[in-house]
């Protein structure tokens, strides 16, 4: 989960309260805290929150929280001169929302804030830049109106934190963020262009060094190119709402399609009607109509209620709110989770275990009984550990992050194996079993036992054999000679009962050699599956 | 000074047979009526403690040899000779010859049968005298039940010994060493008391050999723990596949098909699979709400694809998908699979327990209660609340739970009631209340581990040492 971090100095700034009552506030916006240092606290917050990518979201919350300041944030915007042309030659990024903020300024960290924001926003709403990216720049270094448009792989310019002109797809060959994200516009090069026919941004890979931003800077432009419109507008919303808090006037921006002409950003409130006993039934408390709006309004919305019907107004960057059910849980929140008691549900129902986990239990207990150590082992295994072995599987995982764990294992024997390997300074004898899954043909539970110890041989182990098929099933299997990777021939039986169950025999000596383990091993491996849904 | 409680029985017993005498070690095991093996190692045992002396003397002992062992059997030579005549008297010695069979033995034979002066020869005719048993014979018959020491014969005996040894092959003798028990000084002081100990007093404080008795997994003991908790708070366990199509792992619960949790650096897709059920009408219906609610077109294809159940609720929706219950609470625990690499905080595989509650009227106020009754059950007494985002339900929370044992606040499981979005189209009209999250955490501090790799490395000195019931 995304991570921003909270300083002290500006939120104790912004919300004047000390820091103390903030950090014990945060979680009740949902914000996991990760790390505390002595002049700030790293917090998590969920990726249904993206207004949450930088302090000045967190502080719109908290005011609501700590009774600061309700209802939906106060925002304006005026409208600027600024147009920007779309061509029509853009198919695979064909959109492009964009606002001015102006007069403002920004210290170090307010940039830092930002940017952090920015590539929050690319990853999370933008799925790693393929649905969205975001351009921020000096807006005073750029001659209006704009044109996005697509240009031709030689085009030149001095990319972003570099100090020589590159080709375009000299970008894409050869500058980090154009191998990263060169993949998004295949064969095409979508750029944004000043009046004066300077590059400005090359989305969704790299902006100009031209247009960086500065603590000086005091007028900024967003542009926000996407494959998607209402993502774009969602994200401009957050960048807006931003931008304003952090004190700049926002301007909206023409946008001029072909066939159409629009005007970003949008920041209208949406309108929710929801039932007032919805609310009510969702919590689980008899709210008055007064506690319900004022709930709705710490949480930063509004709301009025007439005839049982809650008409709440959502601010545009609230996104995230799409049914009933969550303006419900705003108002809980609103409410303060810290002021609602549990309550036992008054429910009757009787409980009981699932018939055949209860047969595995009943397994188990007569392993335990046997006087075996159960052991529990990974289902994913490596292919090095199938490969010294020599047994096939079927099924694997794509693309793990780590060689242990890349096959489903076909029998539980490996995993047993690897647990005498490593327990060979223990006494003997050691009798081990697992109880799991096994993925052979078919995913199925199995029971695996080995017997490790200097008279372990197949005799013994067929008495084990045994005393488990009575003592589970009250029967006995027969055992007829067959071949097996790992067991030695002539000491290897197939078990059968009607049909073939599993398999007992003796461990060949470079198989126990080659786990390191120096005494004898026996083992028996068996279908509970099949063996559950034997009948008479 | 030996502490006389710590005698073992064996030694109480050698002490006592021995009793002023001393006996060599065959002597001692009959007397005592215990075995070589006893007598061997209590004799060990007292020497080390002193209680004894041992003296090596050496004995001569005489035994049978291949010919002593013949005559054992069919007689001497002379006493067979002695039996032909006694049914063909008076025959001349030509024919006795021929009678007697044994060649190469007839003239010992009458040369001993005369020294013995049980025959006489006259005129080439042999005459029975007597036929008395000599003492090479009652000695050869002593010998029948093994070697005999020089020392325990007879006078007889001795004769007849050096009868044998003058004819070879009769007899054999060798010198043996034999070790002879004492009681020290030490013991003898001590007899009296000796004497007085109860009979079976064993050193009873001693620790016996160290064996391991069979046990549960400590992770499945906290499962079952978990199960029965549940069970007895009246929910039905269920059970299902660790692969499941992305449809019932993702799709039916609302994550959109490009979200990140779906993404192959979280979720293991199992390779070259797809599943092929049957999904009906729902599918048409999950495709609506995910165009309603995320603005995308919802693909098939996307969610027949397999993978490792990245949480319980796969199971969960079906169960509720299958059966539409009405009221009721059902619950699983069971393993659930992320792409992570391990370390000592995060495994790729771990265990989930998710329950859910579904019924009339079911609210927020619910779930918490029910959350806190669960911890109440498991002995954490402090429980608080917060909110959290999971994409299937909302309102959703998570909750933090006080361990005494650790004096610290601990992030324990996740709960929400399912969206709309997920209840809609699986046809569930009352809210489902749904709580769940990872059991290893609960084990680790129950067992006081640090790594949660060590739930699953089957160290076998560690299951082989943990309690049950600890105190």
């Amino acid at each position: 989960m995304p991570v921003v971090t909270l300083y002290a100095n500006r939120l104790e700034k912004m919300l004047k309260r000390d820091m103390k009552s903030i950090i014990e506030m945060l979680p009740y916006i949902a914000l996991d805290i990760e790390e505390e240092g002595e002049d700030y606290v790293k917090v998590e917050y969920n990726p249904n929150r993206p207004d949450f990518s930088s302090d000045y979201g967190i502080v719109r919350a908290l005011k609501g929280l700590m009774d600061i300041e309700d209802g939906i944030a106060d925002y304006k915007q005026r409208k600027s001169n600024l147009k920007i042309k779309v061509s029509k030659g853009l198919k695979i990024r064909p959109y492009i929302v964009s606002l001015l903020a102006k007069d403002g300024s920004l210290d170090e960290e307010s940039i830092r804030q930002i940017i952090s924001m920015q590539e929050d926003l690319h990853n999370g709403l933008g799925r790693r830049r393929k649905k969205i990216s975001i351009g921020i720049h000096d807006y005073d270094k750029i001659k209006s109106p704009l044109i996005y448009t697509t240009a031709e792989p030689d085009t030149r310019f001095i990319p972003l934190g570099e100090s020589r002109e590159f080709r375009l797809d000299e970008i894409i060959k050869q500058h980090e963020l154009g191998k990263r994200y060169g993949d998004i516009i295949p064969n095409t090069y979508p750029v944004i262009k000043d009046a004066k026919d300077s590059i400005i941004s090359f989305p969704p890979i790299i902006n100009s060094s031209l247009t960086q931003v500065s603590s000086t800077t005091k007028n900024l432009l967003v542009e926000i190119t996407a494959i998607d419109l209402k993502r774009a507008e969602d994200a401009l919303s957050i960048l807006a709402i931003t931008l304003h808090d952090a004190g700049f006037k926002i301007e909206s921006v023409e946008i001029d399609y072909a066939n159409k002409k629009i005007v970003t950003p949008n920041m209208s409130n949406r309108v929710m009607n929801v039932d007032l006993s919805y609310i009510r039934d969702i919590i689980g408390l008899e709210l008055s109509e007064k506690e319900v709006i004022k709930a709705l309004r710490r949480s930063r919305l509004d709301a009025t209620i007439k005839n049982g019907k809650v008409r709440c107004m959502i601010p545009r960057y609230r996104f995230d709110i799409i049914s009933d059910v969550d303006i419900a849980e705003e108002a809980a929140i609103g409410y303060g989770i810290y002021n609602l008691e549990p309550s036992y549900p008054l429910h009757k129902s009787s409980g009981n275990r699932d018939i055949k986990l209860k047969f595995i239990d009943n397994a188990r207990e007569v392993m335990i009984g046997l006087g075996a150590i159960e052991c529990i082992n990974f289902d994913l295994i490596s292919k090095e550990l199938l490969h010294t072995i020599g047994l096939e599987y079927k099924y694997s995982v794509e693309h793990s992050k780590s060689n242990e764990h890349e096959i489903l294992r076909p029998s539980i024997i490996p995993s047993l194996l690897q647990t005498l390997s490593i327990n060979v300074h223990e006494p003997y004898p050691q009798i081990i079993f697992e109880i799991g899954k096994v993925f052979e043909d078919q995913e199925e539970y199995r029971l695996a036992c080995i017997i490790a110890s200097s008279d372990s041989n197949y005799n013994k182990i067929k008495s084990y054999l045994q005393a488990f098929l009575r003592g589970l099933r009250g029967i006995d299997a027969k055992t007829i000679s067959s071949r097996h990777p790992l067991l030695k021939e002539g000491a290897t039986a197939s078990i059968i009962i009607n049909e073939r169950l599993g398999v007992i025999g003796e461990v060949k000596s470079d198989i126990v050699e080659a786990f390191k383990i120096r005494t004898n091993l026996s083992l028996f491996e068996i279908s509970l599956d099949k063996l559950y849904h034997l009948s008479k | 000074m030996i502490e006389l409680k710590t005698l073992h029985e064996i030694e109480r017993r050698i002490i006592l047979t021995l009793n002023g005498n001393t006996l060599t070690l065959d002597t001692l095991a009959s007397k005592s009526g215990l075995n070589m093996d006893q007598i061997r190692r209590g004799i060990e045992w007292l020497r080390y403690k002193n209680l004894i002396n041992l003296n090596e003397k050496k004995r001569r002992v005489i035994e049978l040899d291949k010919k002593g062992l013949e005559s054992l059997e069919r007689g001497m030579p002379e006493r067979i000779l002695v039996n032909i005549l006694k049914r063909l008297d008076n025959i001349r010695i030509n024919e006795l010859k021929k009678e007697f069979k044994l060649n190469e033995e007839f003239n010992a034979a009458i040369a001993y049968a005369k020294r013995k002066g049980w025959i006489t020869i006259e005129d080439g005719k042999v005459r029975l005298l007597r036929e008395d048993k000599s003492n090479d014979e009652l000695l050869i018959e002593r010998l029948k039940e093994g070697a005999l020491s020089y020392d325990s014969l007879n006078n007889d005996e001795l004769e007849g010994y050096e009868i044998l040894k003058t004819r070879p092959d009769y007899i054999k003798e060798n010198i043996i060493k034999d070790v002879e028990v004492s009681l020290s000084s030490n013991a003898l002081n001590l007899l009296d008391k000796i004497e007085a100990m109860k009979e079976r007093e064993i050193d009873v404080e001693a620790t016996a050999p160290i064996i391991y008795s069979g046990r549960k997994h400590p992770l499945q003991d906290v499962i079952d723990e978990v199960r029965e908790i549940l069970v007895g708070l009246g929910f039905q366990e269920i059970n299902g596949n660790y692969i499941q199509s992305s449809f019932w792992n993702f799709d039916i619960l609302f994550t959109p098909q490009d979200h990140s949790a779906r993404e192959m650096q979280d979720t293991f897709y199992i390779a070259d699979r797809k599943s092929d059920e049957d999904l009906k009408n729902i599918a048409g219906r999950v495709a609506k709400i995910h165009k309603d609610g995320w603005n995308y077109k919802w693909d098939i294809e996307e969610s027949r694809r397999l993978v490792l159940r990245t949480h319980t609720t796969a199971v969960t929706i079906r169960y509720l998908v299958d059966n539409k219950p009405e009221e009721g609470s059902v619950f699983s625990v069971g393993r659930v699979f992320r792409n992570e690499k391990l370390t000592y905080k995060h495994l790729a595989e771990f265990h989930q327990i998710e329950g859910i509650m579904i019924g009339k009227n079911l609210s927020l106020r619910d779930l918490m209660g029910l959350q806190r009754e669960f911890y109440y059950k498991l002995g954490l007494k402090k429980v608080k609340f917060w909110p959290s985002y999971f994409p299937y339900t909302e309102p959703s929370l998570q909750s933090m739970v006080y361990f005494e044992k650790l004096g610290k606040w601990v992030e324990l499981f996740g709960m929400g009631i399912f969206r709309p979005e997920v209840t809609a189209p699986a046809k569930i009209k009352n809210p489902v209340l749904a709580w769940g999250g990872g059991l290893e955490r609960i084990a680790m501090i129950k067992y006081g581990l640090d790594d949660v790799r060590e739930l699953y490395t089957n160290r076998l000195n560690w299951l082989r040492s943990v309690a049950r019931c600890p105190l």
